[in-house]
């Protein structure tokens, strides 16, 4: 075929070529310039390019690992070392998958090191056929650390401060119960004093320890099915002592629904939250509703005839250690921190959570589920329930 | 009667050994949304497309990759009753 070598054609060429190249190396520069670490591979599964990130982690350089086997280089294993199949990798996944594939496992790099990281990766659709694969992974090392440390505070704090508590306990009802001789009135009332004290301590160290796991971000939901009618009997029941102490009716009404898919521990702790609250924050002879309804959700509200939220306090109520001024006159004993750990572990378990109130006339405090309930999540923690 | 996708597995056993039935089953599932016996002739084009990389990734021999998918390739061209 004759080539058009006239003046204005190689003019034109010319300046495609110019463009191209222009296009390319900005295309370049924005693969370097990507914050995450990037392998890309051809339809051999061979590497094709690197970004300087993932020579950072992986400790090879890029002439190292371009034209070389994916698996050859990029070797992942488990946590206790042990190699990943190459048929069980994300990447062969997002083959069979046809699309995204994001996992969490450990790198091998090139000195034998496992760094854990966070990757996701795609089939590349040229023509409307595979003809290769990215992969987009983080270094998770950082993370890893907080985590540990996070988790070994937990661990910590929860010996170390309840193990002092334990004996002071231990010790108070002894004396409370004549092991150490007969004890005067005015001695029993002031065992009985450190008895309420290391109780309200114990639920502190509870209530904070609970937030430092949901703050983790990695509390376990262990769903099950709930006797929803069980569970709130079971709750009420408990507060009981607490309502008849403050003179205070608790009510519980059910007819729409008997059971949800959920995690009890969690759930539990959501309603005492809201019912303590209820009750504490309500004056002597007042009502307090623990209401059960479903429609296109399960709602659990707990309604009461108290001192209500103040406007300006309303945006705050569910933030850490936020307490508006009538309910600190009111009850001088309260953290804070009670409805902060209901909103994140409604997040937790796909709920919503929300409130009514009117100053001097009470609050209803609202939380509610999918009918489907919620979702089983893998975390390290667990919430614990107070003795 | 042999089974197309029978065939199949055949033809990726030399490659894969022992796993190829899983590689082969998962792939006609993941893709083509079907039980494996059920594969068809016509299906194979977008099986191929899908196989090449999945199965590129798994050996490091570049010629066999193209003499496998040559062989489904061929299997797409035979008379089935």
């Amino acid at each position: 075929m004759p080539v058009n070598t006239d003046k204005s054609t190689i003019s034109k060429l010319k300046k495609e070529l110019s463009i191209a190249h222009r296009d390319l190396k900005k295309a370049s520069t924005l693969f370097s310039s990507i914050g995450e670490a990037v392998i890309v591979t051809d339809e051999y599964g061979r590497i094709e390019r690197v970004n300087s990130l993932t020579e950072k982690i992986l400790g090879y350089s890029s002439n190292e690992m371009i034209g070389q086997r994916f698996f050859n280089i990029v070797k992942a294993v488990n946590e206790d070392g042990t190699l990943i199949p190459e048929i069980d990798r994300p990447i062969t996944k997002a083959f069979l998958k046809g699309s995204a594939v994001f996992e969490r496992l450990y790198y091998l790099t090139k000195y034998n090191s496992m760094v854990p990281v966070d990757t996701n990766v795609s089939p590349i659709i040229f023509n409307n056929k595979p003809s290769g694969a990215i992969e987009v992974f983080r270094d998770l090392t950082d993370e890893y650390i907080k985590e540990k440390i996070q988790s070994e505070f937990i661990s910590l704090a929860s010996h170390q401060l309840r193990t002092p508590l334990s004996s002071i306990n231990t010790y108070s009802q002894m004396l409370s119960q004549g092991y150490a001789g007969k004890l005067t009135s005015k001695q029993l009332s002031f065992v009985s004093v450190i008895e309420k004290a290391t109780s309200r301590m114990n639920d502190l160290i509870h209530t904070l320890l609970n937030v430092t796991r949901i703050e983790a971000g990695n509390i376990t939901v262990n769903v099950k099915s709930i006797d929803i009618d069980n569970l709130c009997d079971e709750i009420v029941g408990s507060l009981e002592y607490l309502a008849l102490e403050r003179g205070i009716s608790i009510k519980y009404t059910n007819d729409s629904i008997t059971s949800v898919e959920s995690d009890p521990v969690l759930l539990r702790e959501v309603l005492s939250n809201f019912l303590t609250n209820a009750i504490k924050y309500t004056p002597r002879g007042g009502r307090v509703t623990l209401r059960v309804e479903a429609n296109d959700r399960v709602v659990f509200s707990v309604k009461d005839n108290g001192y209500g939220i103040p406007e300006q306090s309303k945006n705050y109520v569910f933030s850490k250690f936020y307490r508006a001024n009538n309910a600190v006159k009111n009850d001088v004993t309260g953290t804070g921190i009670g409805l902060y750990l209901a909103k994140e572990i409604a997040e937790r378990l796909e709920g919503d959570i929300w409130f009514k109130s009117e100053i001097n006339k009470g609050s209803t405090f609202y939380f509610s589920l999918p009918l489907i309930g919620s979702a089983e999540k893998q975390g390290k923690f667990t919430l614990e329930i107070p003795n | 009667m042999d089974s197309l996708y029978k065939e199949v597995v055949d033809a990726t056993a030399d490659y894969l050994g022992p796993s190829a039935d899983r590689f082969v089953s998962r792939q006609i599932v993941g893709h083509l949304g079907k039980s494996p016996e059920k594969l068809k002739n016509r299906d194979l084009n977008i099986l191929i497309k899908w196989i090449k990389p999945a199965i590129a990734l798994l050996t490091d021999d570049t010629e066999a990759v193209d003499n496998y998918i040559s062989s489904l390739k061929s299997l797409s061209k035979k008379k089935r009753k």
